[in-house]
């Protein structure tokens, strides 16, 4: 479904991607992970061309992204949800037309538009706030708003950059909730950049890790926390097993 | 940035760019009016408007009743349809502007004329518009180019006003091409100023030199045009100065000296004291101070430079003064002060004048007993015939020569004779009281004057021998001879008062009367208080100062014999100016001086100058305002779209260079196209410069706002790369997200009937709202 291939980024001197590859299948959920700076962000925003890569491939359904038209790439965001770091809102817009934005750029009626954005908002617990200027919300409200701005327009194609990463944990848990119910109900092939790697065992169908702007590792949840090929993947499933010794005895004791 | 455009917001773009051209132009344009018509009214007010006078005439400001009464007349009389206005006074000047029907040469010039009769008549200033000034044409240089400026197309005619030559033109538009052509003219010609070693330069030196100059090479026409008016002006001004020397040291107090062995100089000066043995004493303030002025072997003369000299008399001896010390003695003066002698000259006279009177009375009255000497001269005349013709009835009457033997003596007769010549007696001295009163007007009677003395006194003579012969008058032998004495006396008597001219003595007897009348007529108090007056007022020169002023004569007299003897050419050539140089000053001789200088100054009329400035300042005034407007739609409307772009283009739409690239290159052609169009519509300018100065100006600004768009018209990224996410083009990004969020211009007004989202941030709504939000989206 989603194919990329040898993807290159070069920021100055600053290589982002070394040769990116990764696919995923209709519906699948992958878990994109690594430390900082290894180039998740990058190839995820490639995947739309919010940045323009040097070289590769990115296919969606068979169809070179990098070659599209410019009209092209836009029905082609039009069909992608895109969840960012810090919700990324217009901030001189309600709630709900920040919602409904991609709906009406789109060109679907207006009343259609709103049903929709109503709908995505009750989807993520703040159609209360439709009303409300997105510049009074809190910051896990405002990226509720912005998934539901994702998902508005039913994608085929979600992908979220790190959602979680400037919220608080409890909120984080709320949103990451949030996420596996919709990566449920939506039924789309959604790429999730992320560094909860108890959220990519509950929710990812696969886990690939990124160092360095390549992936290093790959596979499902399990594997790749309890059996890493890789240092990175070692890292992390010390990480998970550390976690998880600590919750046993912190039962045992209770 | 292209994609921005590319995707319909160019649209958008060009009606802001039409609208704010539209409405630059048009604030511009009233601004820059607005000034102008300040401007222009402050000047109008002023002088009037543009064309609207011919001439102003300046009037003292205390004459001006007058001179407004007698300018209406003049001008109903001589130039009828002229318009009169009194303007503002300046420096004690009223100004008249007068407004003529017509204007030609003849008119303009009958005018001025007419005008230096107005009373208090202080000057004129020809302001006939539009013109075009030549100045500082020579009088002898005028003749041969005015022909030639008046020839240029669009003078119309010109008039000569003083060293001006003024070329009124067709209109004010043919104005500057006139001043052109004729500074084309002048650059033909250059005045050379060649002044030669000697002082005086004959009529052949000139004539020599010009040809001189004409074989050398790039002269095509040498004309002399030596001011002579001028030198002749200095010439009788030097005469004049001389007099003025003359009369200076006439009346100033002055020192004659007899030099004895001394060497003194002019300028020099000299000690002058009634004390012997002075020398080497300090200079007091008693001492005379001499300056010399003329030196000769044996004399000097000088001034006397201190002002008190009243006890100064006699002769003085005199020494040389060294320093502030009494040097040796040089000789012996006296002093002559002409100011004294006339003031006791005029005391004498006054004197004179008092005695004058009673004199004039006595011998008014003595001409007035004429007619009393004429009728003294007729009985005169009468009783010598009465005599004679008694003489013959006392028996003699037959002639002298008679016999004495044969004579009878009558004694009536006899005694009627006595009485006869004691008559004529009496007659005579009668008219020699007469002749001697005549006498004093005439020399003419003086020889009968002393006749008539010496027959008077005949005739007592006579007179005692007829009482001789009364007593004797029986027997006397000698009366024959007695007879014939008389008889021949009488005779003599007789012709001579016969010869005298009676009617001629009274003419001037009467003519001399008339004289002494009017002389008695004279008021002689009046005179001689005149003559007081004449005596106070007579010139009383320090002698200081008449020294000072003796020695500025002399200085001005050299400097102007030292400055004689220029030559002036008017030299035809298209030679540069320093070529022509080299060849005058070889024609003219290495020691020489020469000048070249043009023969004339264009410049434009001052209402001209004051037009051309006034449209300088309004297109100055155009052209900062839409500078200003430019700027501001720069800064509030397409640094929107710069930022806006540059956002785009930092999250995928397009290449980041190419979109560097791109942006610079739109604010440089907005701000371009904005500032040249406005300010060609406009007019404007800016320091003389024209539209390519605002083109350049236009793209300098629009660089500078592109360089600064972030910080002018900061745009949240974030937003933008989440609408870039959505699918949203540039253009509804720019639309829906950018503008919106931007500075209030002309763009933000324009983009928000276009909107699909108002501004819903600020509603503050909390409730669910939403379903009555979206019925004004448009679908």
């Amino acid at each position: 479904m989603l194919s990329i291939r040898d993807l290159r980024k070069t920021y100055g001197s600053r290589q982002a991607l070394t040769g990116f590859s990764l696919n995923v299948e209709q519906g699948e959920t992958v878990a994109v992970m690594g430390p900082s700076g290894c180039g998740k962000s990058t190839a995820l925003k490639s995947i739309i061309r919010l940045v323009q890569p040097d070289s590769g491939a990115i296919e969606w359904c068979g169809r070179s992204v990098l070659g599209m038209s410019c009209d092209e790439l836009r029905a082609f965001r039009r069909r992608t949800g895109f969840v960012f770091q810090r919700a990324n809102l217009v901030q001189r817009l309600s709630v709900l037309h920040n919602v409904m934005l991609p709906g009406v750029m789109s060109g679907e009626p207006a009343a259609r538009a709103e049903r929709a954005a109503y709908e995505a908002l009750e989807s993520v617990g703040m159609a209360e706030s439709a009303g409300a200027s997105v510049t009074g919300l809190s910051g896990g409200e405002m990226q509720r708003v912005a998934i539901a701005r994702a998902i508005a327009n039913r994608p085929d194609l979600v992908l979220w950059d790190e959602p979680t990463s400037a919220l608080d944990p409890i909120l984080v848990i709320d949103i990451l909730t949030l996420i596996e119910s919709l990566s449920r109900a939506l039924g789309a092939t959604m790429v999730v950049v992320t560094h909860e790697a108890g959220f990519a065992m509950r929710a990812a169908d696969r886990v690939v890790l990124v160092d360095q702007g390549r992936v290093v590792e790959e596979g499902t949840p399990y594997r790749v926390f309890s059996c890493p090929t890789s240092i990175l993947g070692g890292k992390y499933a010390a990480c998970v097993a550390y976690s998880a010794s600590a919750q046993k005895e912190k039962a045992s004791g209770l | 940035m292209y994609a921005l455009l590319r995707g319909g917001f160019i649209r958008d773009v060009v009606g802001v760019l039409i609208i704010t051209v539209v409405v630059g132009s048009i604030a511009a344009a009233t601004v820059s009016a607005a000034a102008d018509r300040f401007f222009e009214d402050t000047v109008s007010g002023i002088v009037g408007d543009y064309g609207e006078y011919d001439l102003i005439i300046h009037v003292r400001q205390e004459a001006w009743h007058q001179a407004a009464r007698a300018l209406g007349q003049m001008l109903r009389r001589d130039f009828p349809g002229a318009r009169l206005k009194q303007s503002v006074t300046v420096l004690s000047r009223a100004n008249f502007f007068v407004s003529l029907p017509h204007t030609d040469e003849a008119t303009v010039t009958r005018l001025t004329r007419a005008a230096t009769e107005v009373p208090g008549f202080a000057g004129y200033t020809i302001v006939l518009e539009p013109k075009v000034t030549v100045s500082g044409v020579g009088a002898r240089v005028a003749p041969i180019i005015r022909p030639q400026l008046a020839a240029i197309e669009g003078v119309r005619f010109t008039l000569k006003d003083g060293g001006n030559i003024h070329l009124v033109c067709d209109s004010g538009d043919s104005a500057r091409a006139v001043a052109q052509t004729a500074e084309g003219i002048l650059r033909r010609y250059h005045l050379v100023d060649v002044r030669p070693e000697s002082v005086e330069v004959s009529d052949g030196d000139r004539q020599s030199l010009i040809d001189k100059v004409m074989a050398g090479d790039g002269a095509s026409a040498v004309h002399d045009v030596t001011a002579d008016g001028a030198a002749q002006e200095a010439r009788e001004l030097g005469r004049a100065l001389k007099e003025m020397k003359r009369f200076i040291e006439a009346w100033a107090p002055q020192a004659v000296i007899t030099l004895k062995d001394a060497d003194v100089q002019p300028e020099e000066s000299l000690i002058m004291s009634a004390t012997p043995g002075r020398g080497g004493s300090a200079v007091g303030d008693g001492d005379i101070v001499v300056a010399l002025t003329e030196v000769s072997d044996s004399a000097a003369r000088g001034i006397v430079i201190n002002s008190d000299v009243d006890g100064a008399t006699g002769e003085l001896i005199a020494y040389a003064m060294d320093g502030e010390m009494v040097g040796p003695r040089v000789g012996t003066g006296r002093l002559v002060l002409p100011s004294r002698e006339l003031g006791n000259s005029l005391q004498e006279a006054s004197a004179v004048l008092g005695r004058l009177g009673q004199a004039t009375g006595a011998m008014l009255e003595a001409t007035r007993g004429w007619e009393q000497a004429l009728d003294a001269y007729e009985t005169a005349i009468d009783s010598m015939i009465r005599l004679q013709r008694a003489l013959e009835r006392v028996g003699i009457g037959d002639g002298v020569g008679t016999d004495p033997a044969r004579m009878r003596i009558d004694p009536a007769s006899v005694r009627s004779l006595a009485e006869l010549t004691s008559k004529a007696l009496e007659a005579i001295r009668t008219l020699e009281t007469a002749a001697e009163a005549a006498t004093m007007f005439t020399s003419h009677y003086d020889p009968l004057l002393s006749n008539l003395r010496l027959w008077q006194s005949r005739l007592e003579s006579f007179a005692g021998k007829l009482e001789t012969v009364q007593s004797a008058v029986s027997g006397a032998g000698d009366v024959a001879t007695l007879l014939d004495e008389m008889s021949g006396a009488a005779a003599g008597i007789l012709s001579t008062l016969q010869e005298l001219d009676a009617a001629a003595l009274g003419e001037q007897l009467e003519a001399a009367r008339s004289d002494l009348d009017s002389l008695a007529g004279l008021d002689v108090e009046g005179i001689s208080k005149q003559l007081e007056a004449v005596q106070s007022r007579t010139p009383d020169f320090s002698g200081e100062g008449a020294a000072r002023s003796i020695r500025m004569i002399d200085q001005f007299i050299e400097e102007q014999q030292e400055s004689s003897g220029k030559v002036e050419l008017l030299v035809e050539s298209d030679t540069p100016q320093e070529q022509l140089a080299k060849v005058i000053g070889k024609a003219a001789g290495t020691d020489a001086a020469v000048y070249i200088l043009p023969p004339g100054v264009v410049q434009p009329g001052v209402r001209s100058e004051v037009r051309t400035l006034l449209k300088s300042v309004k297109g100055t005034i155009s052209g900062l305002a839409a500078c200003a407007i430019v700027l501001l739609s720069l800064i509030l409307d397409h640094s929107t779209v710069i930022a806006g772009a540059s956002a785009m283009a930092l999250h995928g739409e397009g290449t980041s260079r190419r979109d560097a690239l791109a942006v610079y290159g739109y604010g440089s052609c907005v701000g371009a196209l904005l500032l040249g169009t406005i300010a060609a519509v406009t007019r404007a300018t800016l320091a003389s410069m024209g539209f390519p100065a605002f083109v350049v100006l236009g793209m300098a600004m629009g660089l500078v706002v592109a360089w600064a768009a972030p910080r002018l018209s900061p745009v949240n990224a974030d937003e933008v790369e989440a609408c870039i996410a959505l699918g949203m083009s540039p253009s509804e990004m720019m639309r829906e997200i950018v503008a919106p969020a931007g500075r209030p211009g002309m763009l933000s007004i324009l983009n928000r009937p276009r909107l699909v989202f108002g501004d819903t941030a600020s509603s503050g709504a909390t409730s669910k709202g939403g379903a009555s939000q979206c019925s004004q989206y448009a679908t």
